[in-house]
């Protein structure tokens, strides 16, 4: 009974306006909607709500702090991050809510680095500028509407995720293009708060990705621990993969030593190159999803499979899906799926293309695409290796066009926030470069180094190596703030990065 | 229907936060169910009895 003795004006104020925001208002309005559904239990939807509910509790006590001071900036955040014992990344996220929900206006305030002859002009984050919107938290019209405007604005990536964790079930994406059931949708927002492409914090995702209280300039990959050139050596794997089989072996090995029960990946489905997300369940399934497929695949679609719910999993994935998964670790949801994602297993991703798209690309090529063996992209140009040993390219510039609309949002061709990232830029053919960013895609490097599965050497030993990868990425970023730029001007929505 | 499932919600609101959720009861019955109208009065009045008293906090 001493915790009823704790209570204060502040205490159940914060109670108060929490449950006054709308996303809790809408899950609790649609608890019939959802139990009726069937995805998830009562049990489950409590914990759901109240994970949500302690998460807005957070979000009020911010707001209400940032109230008290007329203008605050960084160096309040941190003084606000001390006193509540909350972590800086936390309250950076919280206050991207805050700015998101129109409750402050946030400014960035930047030095600028007058360049030279070697490096360009550089903008380096210095502060923010934070005012507090007055007004009824109530009245301010709230912006969690279904992704329907996602998909309509060309911005969905395609990750799945919505889909995934829909209460209902009423989202569905198919060959890169969202659908959402309207008559189903109970407007509960959830949808919104977790997709990659409504707001995204970067900063937030680097600073968890490296576990600092700092915010930092990255380089063009992104934060990592160490970076390989690596390829399996398991016979299998070598036989099918794309190039160095790393992806598979981690899975293989994850299986073998019982860390997880599930992985979600993509494998071809009855349509020749029109990948599906498949639930694997044993080291077997691995050689269905070897191979790198171009056509979009929503992966973490499953994520409401009922098999999934308390099992410890690992995810297979673009970019696009690792910053989904790592913005809902930031977030905390509460989902009973996604709180079990215990490794995120990234792969470089310059875009991805619709089937029909592939289609044509054949077309171009003058190749059957039953006929196809292997697809690769490589030295500028895209490869297609049929079944009597054919070999015949085109240039990517001439294909690019043919890319899904919405990748072109995309900043991150390295999965920068994944635990470990797998691709064939910066590596011989057969080998796989490997960026190592957190400490349990480490762990998880060495196991599979001391089991003997992988050979690998450092990164610099080998041509064209981290520069050429560097490169690219560069070029991907560029070409997204070019696209976002271009999409601001004629007024259309894009991705708050 | 709407007012007993959210009671329902608020009791268990009121139990995440630490507060005990004997503080707010419903009871589904008419004035003219003179006994059972009685008995709830006086099951949510021993139950509130038995419960400390929540410290009196000044408004801000």
């Amino acid at each position: 009974m001493s915790l009823e003795e704790k209570f204060s004006w502040e205490f159940l104020k914060n109670i108060a306006d929490a449950l006054d925001s709308y996303r809790i208002r809408a899950l609790i309005d649609a608890k019939k909607d959802i139990l009726e559904a069937g995805i998830y239990d009562e049990s489950q939807y409590d914990t759901i709500l109240f994970t949500m509910l302690d998460e807005e509790k957070l979000k009020y006590s911010l707001y209400n702090f940032l109230k008290n001071n007329s203008k605050s900036n960084l160096k309040t955040l941190i003084e606000y991050s001390e006193d509540t014992s909350i972590e800086l990344n936390k309250t950076l996220s919280l206050l991207e809510l805050l700015k998101n929900e129109k409750l402050v206006d946030v400014e960035e305030l930047f030095d600028k680095i007058e360049g030279d002859e070697n490096n360009p002009e550089k903008l380096i984050f210095e502060d923010f500028l934070i005012e507090v919107n007055d007004g009824e938290i109530s009245k301010l019209k709230p912006i969690y509407e279904p992704v329907k405007v996602i998909f309509e604005s060309k911005n969905c990536s395609g990750c799945g995720l919505c889909a995934g964790i829909c209460p209902v079930n009423c989202l569905h994406i198919y060959n890169g293009f969202g659908k959402i059931d309207e008559d189903k949708c109970i407007s509960c927002g959830l949808c919104y708060f977790i997709c990659p492409r409504t707001y995204l914090p970067v900063k937030v995702l680097n600073m968890t990705q490296e576990k600092t209280s700092e915010i930092k300039e990255y380089q063009k990959v992104g934060h990592f621990i160490e970076a390989y050139s690596a390829r399996t050596k398991i016979k299998e794997i070598s036989d099918i993969c794309q190039d160095g089989g790393i992806s598979s072996t981690c899975l293989h090995y994850l299986f073998e030593n019982n860390k997880i029960d599930l992985a979600l990946g993509a494998k071809m489905s009855n349509t020749l190159w029109r990948p599906e997300p498949v639930l694997l369940k044993n080291k077997e399934d691995i050689l269905s999803t070897a191979g790198t497929k171009y056509v979009n695949n929503p992966n973490l679609e499953l994520l409401n499979q009922k098999e999934l719910m308390d099992k410890n999993i690992a995810v297979v994935g673009v970019p696009c899906q690792m910053q989904a998964l790592l913005k809902s670790k930031i977030y905390d949801v509460g989902f009973p799926s996604l709180n079990n994602i215990n490794y995120r297993i990234g792969i470089f991703c310059m875009e991805s293309f619709s089937y029909e798209s592939l289609l044509k690309i054949c077309e171009k090529l003058n190749v059957d695409i039953n006929n196809a063996k292997k697809m690769d992209i490589n030295k500028g140009k895209f490869f297609v290796y049929t079944k009597n040993g054919e070999e015949l390219t085109i240039p990517i510039k001439e294909i690019s066009h043919l890319g899904r609309e919405d990748c072109e949002m995309c900043y991150d061709l390295t999965s920068e926030s994944a635990d470990i990232s797998i691709g064939s830029i910066g590596s011989p053919s057969g080998w796989n470069t490997v960026l190592i960013r957190t400490e349990n895609g480490k762990k998880l490097y060495e196991e599979l180094l001391s089991n003997n599965l992988i050979e690998s050497k450092p990164i610099e030993n080998v041509k064209p190596g981290l520069p050429l990868l560097q490169r690219i990425a560069g070029l991907k970023k560029n070409n997204s703030k070019k696209h976002i730029k271009s999409k601001l001007e004629e007024n259309k929505r894009v991705p708050n990065y | 229907m709407i007012t007993y499932e959210h009671i329902i919600t608020l009791k268990k609101l009121l139990k995440h936060e630490g507060i005990s959720e004997d503080r707010v009861q419903q009871y589904f019955c008419s004035a003219a169910e003179v006994e059972k109208f009685i008995n709830s009065v006086k099951d949510i009045y021993t139950k509130i009895h038995a419960l400390p008293p929540i410290p009196k906090t000044n408004p801000k």
